[in-house]
């Protein structure tokens, strides 16, 4: 599976993650691709590779798990910690979701409805990404030069 | 696959180190990472158990101009090489890239080899691809061991496909060969990137 984001769809998943970042009240967001590459993000960005490859990796155990024990229906990973949580989603087949926010700044069942708020708005784009045809930019300047 | 991001001028790749048990792949990132100048790489990750195996992966992001106008990022991981890890083992391969195989040089270690080449043909044919198709580069390991096989020996077991698979033969703990195989992978990525853009 490639993605290809034109600025359309890109501009279109980061409005949408950063509505997602404010009405959950997080204090950072990404979307990553189930083979940990970063699509969009939204609040800091410091280590958002590092941040989407553990996520694909902890979602993907996460289900495992889940399927081990017999439940087909997997939604999402919640981790509370002292001060920061983590909410893992799915948002469809190939994009998940991570959100950290701040125990005093918010809830999961804020974060949890909001994120199901996020899956529904973006829905469209990411099925368009996913059956697009591995094809170059609509841009037909676009073209890939490699340096010497 | 690749993931290009037209508005932030970006292209992500994904690169894993596959292998059998304690072949070198952790310290192949492990050299990189320390010898890599400070710009160009990111933090090191890695899911070890206590015994500093590999459980997960290891996880290093590079960055690279490469390809003009974007910034090239490759994401390089390592998979586990012990058997009993198959799993793990598919969800890193996940929409990569590129493969680098260390094989374990050890005459004795053949028939692991062997058995780690099938299992990663296996894993990626469930993905859609398979060892013919994926950019995969051979790293020759642990040529400083007592007892190694010589390399037309390695070449005859494993490399035997319809195209010879490029070789690097390497001592990964002194750093030999590390840089050659990174470099030679990621001009195999790039250029199969490149050839399909062009195709449409
Ligand atoms: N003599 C010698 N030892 C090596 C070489 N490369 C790696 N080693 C050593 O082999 C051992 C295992 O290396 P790792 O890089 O952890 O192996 P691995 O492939 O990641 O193993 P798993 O994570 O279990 O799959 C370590 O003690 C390394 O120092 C080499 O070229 N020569
Ligand atoms: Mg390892």
């Amino acid at each position: 599976m490639a993605y290809e984001l034109n600025q359309e769809e890109c501009l279109e998943l980061q409005t949408e993650l950063d509505e997602f970042l404010r009405l959950s009240d997080s204090s950072s967001a990404l979307l990553c691709d189930k083979g940990g590459a970063v699509l969009v993000d939204s609040g800091s960005d410091e280590e958002n590779d590092l941040m989407a490859a553990l996520t694909a990796g902890s979602f993907a155990a996460t289900r495992e798990l889940a399927r081990t024990v017999g439940e087909e229906d997997f939604e999402a990973v919640y981790h509370q910690g002292e001060k920061r949580n983590l909410y893992i989603a799915g948002m469809c087949e190939e994009v998940i979701l991570l959100a950290v926010f701040e125990q005093e700044n918010s809830q999961v069942g804020l974060v949890r409805m909001m994120a199901r708020k996020l899956r529904r708005e973006i829905n469209q784009t990411l099925d368009s990404m996913a059956n697009k045809k591995e094809v170059v930019a609509e841009d037909p300047t676009v073209s890939f030069v490699l340096k010497k | 696959m690749a993931v290009v991001n037209y508005a932030k001028k970006e292209i992500q790749f994904k690169i894993v180190y596959y292998g059998p048990g304690l072949c070198g792949k952790t310290t192949n990132l492990q050299i990189v990472h320390e010898k890599m100048p400070g710009d160009s790489k990111g933090k090191m990750s890695s899911l070890a158990t206590s015994q500093d195996r590999t459980l997960f992966f290891d996880f290093l992001p590079l960055k690279s101009d490469a390809i003009e106008g974007y910034t090239t990022k490759f994401q390089m991981y390592t998979v586990p090489g012990q058997v009993k890890y198959n799993s793990t083992r598919k969800l890193v391969l996940r929409n990569c890239d590129g493969v680098v195989f260390v094989a374990d040089s050890q005459i004795k270690k053949m028939p692991e080899n062997i058995e780690s080449l099938q299992n990663l043909d296996e894993n990626l044919k469930e993905q859609g691809s398979s060892v013919d198709e994926m950019p995969l580069v051979f790293q020759y390991n642990k040529r400083d061991m007592k007892n190694v096989a010589p390399v037309e020996y390695m070449d005859f077991l494993i490399n035997n496909g319809p195209i010879r698979v490029p070789v690097v033969n390497g001592v990964a703990c002194d750093g030999e060969g590390v840089f050659d195989t990174l470099n030679a992978i990621s001009k195999l990525v790039l250029h199969d990137f490149i050839q399909k853009k062009n195709q449409g």
